[in-house]
């Protein structure tokens, strides 16, 4: 019998502990001629008649052979090894792992949504249209935006869809010299990538000590070949940008346009809208923000809200409204299409559902608790390691476990330690800025004494570094693996089940 | 009110009293006071899970979905058979509410998950590997179309006509930033022949792009193509329906260095277009090349098989602005709902719902073809299960009168170029369709076609 993900929530003290048992591969488990789900009642018999062989595959599918009931069985033991918000506290930092309520999946299952046909006509899709356009006008009053498009289907396409965005109003202006985007050093990897692959070159604005983006610095990089400065807000050190309106005031005085990374929307959801704050684009991350769940990666969705100037170029196709019929238009002036359909209906419904059953005194709550509880933990966890920024947080802070490094121990030991006690890790080593980085996001969702359990374990294992480092240093014991060898695993990679190659 | 925050009065107060702060109110006190706060008046109020049930089924229930009507419509979306265990399994806390697994040890489960769907993906498109996902299929054939224009410098892109127009949309989308050249490879007679190609072939070519079967239906044979390219040291790739690749030849076996698709018809509902799965494969020479996650095989420090993310020098949080690409999140969940319902069906039952999905399209495009002033177009050439015809009136208005009949037609292909136009239509039938459902369209349609003609 197999162990369940069963994990003791404390006292793990890093000895030996006991792993649960890894399942084996899909491919080891098949049996020849075995069948699970009939997909038709009667199967065409012979060869498909329309088709010559010579367009016929071959080649074997190479597809497992298994009864259902061992299909079932063989994904319900792999969830048993993984770990999510329903089973452990998730301090992931910057990824706002907050609950995802349940109703929400509801929403998008019912018919008339989830067998919904993309390319309908019209006239069969009016209660679709209007739900994504209820969506929209509750983005732009949230985000202090003038109009907004649901195509993007996670942040970093919605970052991608800001530049092409910018691009494209430069092209319109006769100001395509702007070839240039500026990006805080303390940035996500998405910003400087998206950059890069709308063609922009990226010229990075390093941070003053403090962490705040420093102005001398920006002065110098900005130039009249600046296209776009996008700024995460609040940073991912945690902080808000104190000098964040001088920082507008200059960028404006360039004629360069401002992209709000919202990836951290969450400390401002119902309380701050970055349009007020004077940015003229921005994404929202629903599956962060809006409690859409992250799916092990994914679907998440990325909506982008704009100021009035840049809505003629936004993705095709969109949602308007005329009188109270619903249509989807194209645009020439349009950036062009970004995905395939509309949006990411399914994760977007939800985050509907979500926005509609908080209403506005509960959006504000979302983020005025989850300042609280950062703010909480954060004192709870003062003087164990140095943290970044003076005074209060925002959703998150960092934490440094560079002072560690003399007893050998780092910050990822200390994540793995933290496995161990029965939670997921915080986010480590980003910030880039900040050496030995753990970046800690406990969302308004957790409640007090799942704070002050955490905070005692958190103490207790960085005590570890002095009493039992290699304890910290065997750490994880009690996952299904110790830690894997990543270096094997890239110098000659395995990417499929050899098993495959054996199978018809 | 809904309400997901679990504090009581009591514990707010003394968390507050803890950080020496009065009121919730002065934890925003760095933001900019004036600008705190806004009215939100759209917002309304807040509901429970009944009252917001209720509003979302009022939308849902005034859509055509395919429990109110028969749908014959495909054009990159498809209705078929998902078994229930697929909603099931993915439902599942443990891999619905994870992140992008970081921390190997406490995610070998939906490791070793996106590992099977790799295998899978791979064994199907006939390619050496297949990468964790991408946004959908569109994005995917955009992002191979960038790996191509890097790998081989070069900045022009040939784009056979049979891909779908909405994936070429996005290409150019993608590729209009960093200059590249997208010409059409035109059709003729419903496929790209060899002799449409070769004089387009040149030292500027980064890659052809061509589609399995094409977005008109039919199934193009590519024989000689690889050695074309290959020749003028230009890149093939193909871009697939999954589902095809039941019984047609694979990307891998036409020899595509690169091989992408939608991988909707696997076990994903049509959701009104999203979320979707985005399919990339490659041949190993592009292993560290190509975007998105990968996971591999290795052993952890006692020796025990383990799974992790791996070849991460590629990647966004690591290269920065020189990343492959800029994906962060994909579509894990979904790539886990494609490998649940390929390990259900099972090759034999992925080649029984591919070969009904053909039998029923050639069924239903016969009987088209029986019904006066209906024109089938490429009558002699191999279809898949989707195929065009054309009427003497707008298919559009073909389209209305069947949706008030109860079934959802073929896509009318107004404002559609190459084989599209006004009153062509192009038609789809899955393995879903029954019989009586192709005899009741049909029928549908020679009521309509006679008070057309006045016969």
């Amino acid at each position: 019998m197999k162990e369940a993900s069963v994990v003791s929530p404390s006292g793990a003290s890093g000895t030996a502990g006991t792993r649960p048992e890894m399942e084996p591969s899909l491919w080891s488990l098949s049996r020849s001629g075995a069948r699970g789900v009939r997909p038709v009642s009667t199967p065409v018999p012979g060869d498909p008649p329309g088709l010559p062989p010579h367009l016929l595959r071959e080649r074997p599918l190479g597809l497992p052979e298994l009864s259902e009931l061992e299909t079932v069985r063989h994904f319900t033991h792999l969830s048993h090894l993984s770990r999510g918000v329903d089973t452990h506290f998730y301090p992931l930092g910057s990824c706002t792992m907050k609950y995802n309520p349940k109703v929400m999946d509801r929403v998008p299952a019912l018919s008339g949504f989830s067998d919904l046909h993309p390319l309908t006509d019209e006239e069969g899709m009016q209660g679709f249209l209007e739900a994504l356009w209820t969506l929209s006008e509750l983005l732009k009053e949230v985000l202090g935006m003038d109009a907004v498009t649901l195509a993007p289907a996670a942040g970093a396409h919605g970052e991608l869809t800001g530049i092409l965005l910018a691009r494209k109003y430069f092209g319109s202006r006769n100001e395509s010299h702007r070839t240039e985007i500026l990006v805080p050093d303390s940035a996500h990897g998405t910003n400087p990538a998206s950059a890069a692959m709308g063609g922009f070159t990226v010229r990075t604005v390093p941070s003053n000590p403090s962490g705040h983006i420093d102005l001398e610095a920006l002065d110098k990089t900005l130039s009249d070949r600046t296209a776009l400065v996008m700024i995460t807000a609040p940073s991912t050190l945690g902080l808000f940008e104190e000098e964040l309106s001088e920082v507008v005031r200059r960028v404006r005085a360039k004629g360069a346009l401002l992209y709000m990374d919202g990836a951290n929307m969450n400390a401002f959801l119902g309380v701050l809208r970055p349009g007020d704050l004077g940015f003229d684009i921005v994404h929202i991350n629903t599956h962060k923000t809006l409690a859409t769940p992250h799916g092990g990666g994914g679907p998440g969705s990325g909506p982008v809200g704009v100021k009035a100037f840049l809505a003629p170029f936004l993705p095709n196709p969109r949602v308007v409204r005329s009188g109270d019929r619903f249509h989807v238009e194209e645009s020439l002036d349009s950036v062009g299409r970004i995905r395939s359909f509309l949006g990411s209906s399914g994760v977007l419904l939800r985050a509907l559902a979500y926005m509609r059953m908080l209403g506005e005194d509960g959006l504000r709550k979302v983020a005025l608790y989850a300042l609280l509880n950062a703010n909480y933990l954060r004192k709870k966890l003062e003087g164990v390691l140095p943290g970044t920024g003076e005074g209060l947080c925002t959703h998150e802070f960092v934490l440094s476990a560079r002072s560690l490094e003399k007893s050998g121990i780092h910050a990822i030991d200390l994540a793995k330690a933290l496995l161990d006690a029965g939670y997921y890790a915080p986010t480590v080593y980003f910030p880039l800025i900040v050496p030995e980085a753990l970046m800690i996001e406990p969302t308004e969702c957790e409640s007090r004494a799942m704070l002050d359990r955490f905070a005692e374990d958190f103490i207790r294992i960085v005590g570890l570094s002095r009493t039992d480092p290699d304890a910290l240093h065997h750490a994880p014991s009690r996952t299904p693996v110790s830690r894997p060898d990543e270096v094997r695993a890239a110098r000659d990679p395995i990417l499929a089940d050899p098993l495959r190659d054996l199978r018809r | 009110m809904a309400d997901f925050t679990p504090h009581t009065v009591e514990e707010t107060r003394e968390m507050l009293e803890f950080l020496g702060l009065s009121s919730l109110q002065d934890l925003v006190r760095n933001y900019p006071v004036e600008q705190t706060f806004p009215l939100l008046p759209l917002a309304g109020s807040g509901m429970t899970e009944r009252e917001v049930l209720r509003e979302v089924e009022g939308w849902a229930r005034k859509n055509a979905g395919a429990s109110s009507v028969v749908v014959f419509r495909g054009a990159g979306s498809y209705e078929h058979f998902i078994p229930e265990a697929v909603p099931a399994l993915i439902g599942r806390g443990e891999f619905l509410t994870s992140y992008t697994p970081y921390q190997p040890e406490a995610s070998q489960g939906l490791l070793q998950a996106i590992f099977e769907f790799q295998t899978a993906v791979s064994s199907l498109f006939g390619m050496d590997l297949s990468n964790a996902s991408l946004y959908d299929g569109a994005t995917a054939a955009a992002e191979a179309c960038l790996v191509a224009l890097r790998h081989t410098g070069r900045p022009t892109l040939l784009v056979s006509e049979g891909l779908d127009p909405a994936v070429v949309s996005v290409i150019r989308t993608y590729v209009e930033g960093v200059g590249c050249r997208l010409v059409r490879v035109p059709m003729s007679g419903g496929l790209t022949r060899m002799s449409d190609l070769e004089p387009l072939l040149s030292e500027d070519v980064a890659a052809f792009i061509g589609s399995i079967p094409t977005f008109w239906g039919t199934v193009e044979d590519f024989s000689g193509f690889r050695e074309a390219l290959s020749g003028k040291g230009a890149l093939f790739l193909l871009h697939a329906n999954p589902h095809s690749l039941s019984l047609l030849r694979s990307p891998g076996e036409w020899g595509a260095d690169l091989a992408t698709g939608e991988g909707q018809p696997l076990g994903i509902p049509m959701m009104g277009g999203g979320p979707y799965l985005g399919l990339m494969t490659a041949s190993r020479s592009f292993m560290r090349k190509i975007p998105g996650r990968l996971v591999g095989q290795t052993v952890d420090r006692e020796g025990r098989v383990a799974y992790v993310l791996t070849l991460q020098a590629r990647e966004q949080h690591i290269r920065r602005e020189k990343a492959n690409s800029n994906v962060c999140t994909n579509e894990t969940l979904l790539s886990l709902a494609a490998l649940i319902y390929l390990s259900l069906l099972g090759p034999e039952g992925f080649r029984e719902a591919g070969a009904s999905s053909h039998a029923n399209a050639m069924k239903l495009r016969k009987g088209l073809s029986e019904i006066d002033g209906i024109r089938i177009l490429h009558p002699d050439v191999p279809h898949f299960h989707e195929f065009l015809v054309e009427y003497p009136m707008p298919a559009r208005e073909v389209s209305r009168m069947l949706l008030s009949r109860g079934y959802l037609g073929g896509l009318p292909l107004e404002g559609y170029s190459g084989p599209g136009g006004p009153n062509r239509m192009l038609w789809c039938a899955t393995e879903v369709r029954t019989g009586a459902e192709i005899d009741g369209v049909l029928s549908a349609l020679r009521e309509i076609m006679s008070g057309r003609t006045g016969k």
